[in-house]
């Protein structure tokens, strides 16, 4: 019996005690070490080091009365919590009746640490939910590294960019090798997606000259437009022209004003729309808006580009054709973008005065 | 088996606190579906010495397993070469072990030691 325990204790005291270090949190596993072991390693300089800053405590043996160190706690002034594993272990141990823990005991005796009936029942919860948050583990990415793409970037950036690079690998049958012939791997679908996000970006560059000259037989953008008081009623334009004036103290003719002091004029009405919750529909117009300028430039490059390397008829026809229906949607989408986003500064803005 | 559930059938570092069957009664799951690629443990302690430490109480399954794969498996080398956890770093102390029936003798401390 007396080797039993002895062997037993043995054990015990020959636990591995880990410390994690997470961000601010740094957690102590103790394993089942007994006081005999725990007085052993306090006689390491680097050890006692260690338990500076440990702020939540797994309770050795379970919480058993052997696995209490008091030279060990005093050592650790942070504790925030107290965790056992399997505490009904200590329950079942005879010598150990009492209600708390001696580790719980310990800490309730000190004001100002956290209270027996604070103790996270479970790991999890007693680490602050940052530390999971950021999964312990994982090396941290800066919020914008890792964040996801919006409707705008979708539609008006990685599509046509996509709808472009597949157009060029069509074009140039040597550019396929860049994909392997047997499907896509994910590491070749992030790949493409990131060619395909830059590629889009460039190729807006090649939309905005696009609307500037598709704009420009029609009188102008057509939120200018709609400011110059076409596309909408006589009462309509008479509203926004009431709203701009009593809101936005314009001062000038927005009929008649220069472009960039109309833009000014959209970009404010847009952010009066947007701040009363309203700008649902006139963002999605704007994405599709943005998707049809972006197919229209990737199919006039890819078009240009057919006709360099002397493609078929068909396939320069098809083009053209393709791209005369994406003009036909930027058009469409341009115009409803417009008429929503001052029938709703019209709206939002008589609210006030009807309350 | 909760972490092949979980979608995870590799672990970087598995460490086993204490050779008691409570410690180590899920060790023989584990091993069987789950690659380990380090085992950390106090390195102190020989397998032979946990079945004399054992010789009493009896071996459990998982100690059992855990010997077994100490031996064979787990048999030490090189430590591995890529220890980066992000943000998140991990220390260990022990205490030596010493010849029986004195218990451990020595408190040196080693630097970590991997078993691959």
């Amino acid at each position: 019996m007396a080797y039993r325990r002895s062997a037993s204790r043995t054990r015990n005291n020959l636990s591995l005690v880990t410390f994690v270090k997470c961000g601010h949190h740094k957690i102590i596993f103790p394993g089942d070490m007994e006081t005999e072991g725990w007085r052993r390693l306090l006689q390491n300089p680097e050890f006692v080091h260690e338990l500076n800053g440990v702020n939540l405590f797994v309770a050795s043996h379970h919480g058993r009365e052997n696995g209490y160190c008091e030279e060990v706690l005093d050592l650790c002034p942070n504790i925030r919590g107290v965790h056992h594993f399997r505490q009904e272990e200590r329950a079942s141990n005879a010598g150990d009746s009492g209600p708390l823990s001696p580790i719980c005991e310990w800490l309730s005796l000190r004001p100002g640490y956290p209270q027996s009936s604070d103790y996270a029942p479970r790991l999890i919860d007693a680490i602050p939910a940052a530390a999971v948050r950021n999964r312990c583990g994982l090396p941290r990415l800066g919020r914008g590294v890792n964040r996801a793409f919006d409707f705008y970037e979708y539609a008006g950036v990685i599509v046509p960019g996509a709808v472009f690079t597949l157009g060029l690998l069509w074009l140039l049958p040597d550019s396929r090798a860049l994909f392997s012939k047997e499907g896509v791997t994910f590491g070749e679908l992030g790949l493409f997606i990131i060619i395909a996000y830059a590629a889009g970006q460039f190729i807006q560059g090649i939309g905005n000259w696009i609307e500037w000259l598709w704009w420009k037989p029609w009188g102008g953008y057509p939120s200018r437009r709609v400011l110059a008081g076409h596309l909408i009623s006589a009462d309509q334009h008479e509203r926004v022209i009431e709203a701009l004036r009593r809101d936005a103290k314009v001062r000038t003719d927005v009929t008649t004003c220069a472009l960039p002091e109309c833009l000014a004029i959209v970009r404010e009405v847009y952010s009066v729309v947007a701040a009363a919750g309203k700008a649902g529909r006139v963002d999605i117009f704007n994405g599709n808006y943005g998707l049809s300028r972006g197919l229209a430039a990737s199919l006039l490059v890819l078009l240009l580009a057919a006709i360099v390397l002397i493609k078929g008829l068909y396939v320069i026809g098809a083009l053209v054709a393709l791209l005369f229906l994406a003009l036909q949607r930027m058009h469409r989408f341009g115009t409803h973008y417009a008429l929503e986003l001052f029938i709703q500064y019209v709206l939002v803005s008589a609210k006030p005065a009807e309350q | 088996m909760f972490l092949a559930r979980a979608g995870i059938h590799r672990l970087d570092r598995l460490l086993v606190t204490n050779y008691d069957e409570d410690h180590v009664s899920g060790y023989p799951d584990l091993f069987g579906n789950i690659m380990i690629d380090v085992l950390v443990r106090n390195p102190s302690v020989m397998p032979g010495t946990i079945r004399f430490l054992k010789t009493e109480d009896g071996m459990g399954n998982g100690i059992d397993l855990l010997v077994r794969s100490i031996e064979s498996f787990f048999t030490g080398g090189a430590p591995p070469a890529i220890d980066d956890f992000g943000d998140t770093s991990f220390s260990h102390y022990w205490n030596s072990y010493g010849l029986p029936p004195f218990g451990f003798t020595d408190e040196k401390q080693f630097e970590p030691r991997y078993f691959r």
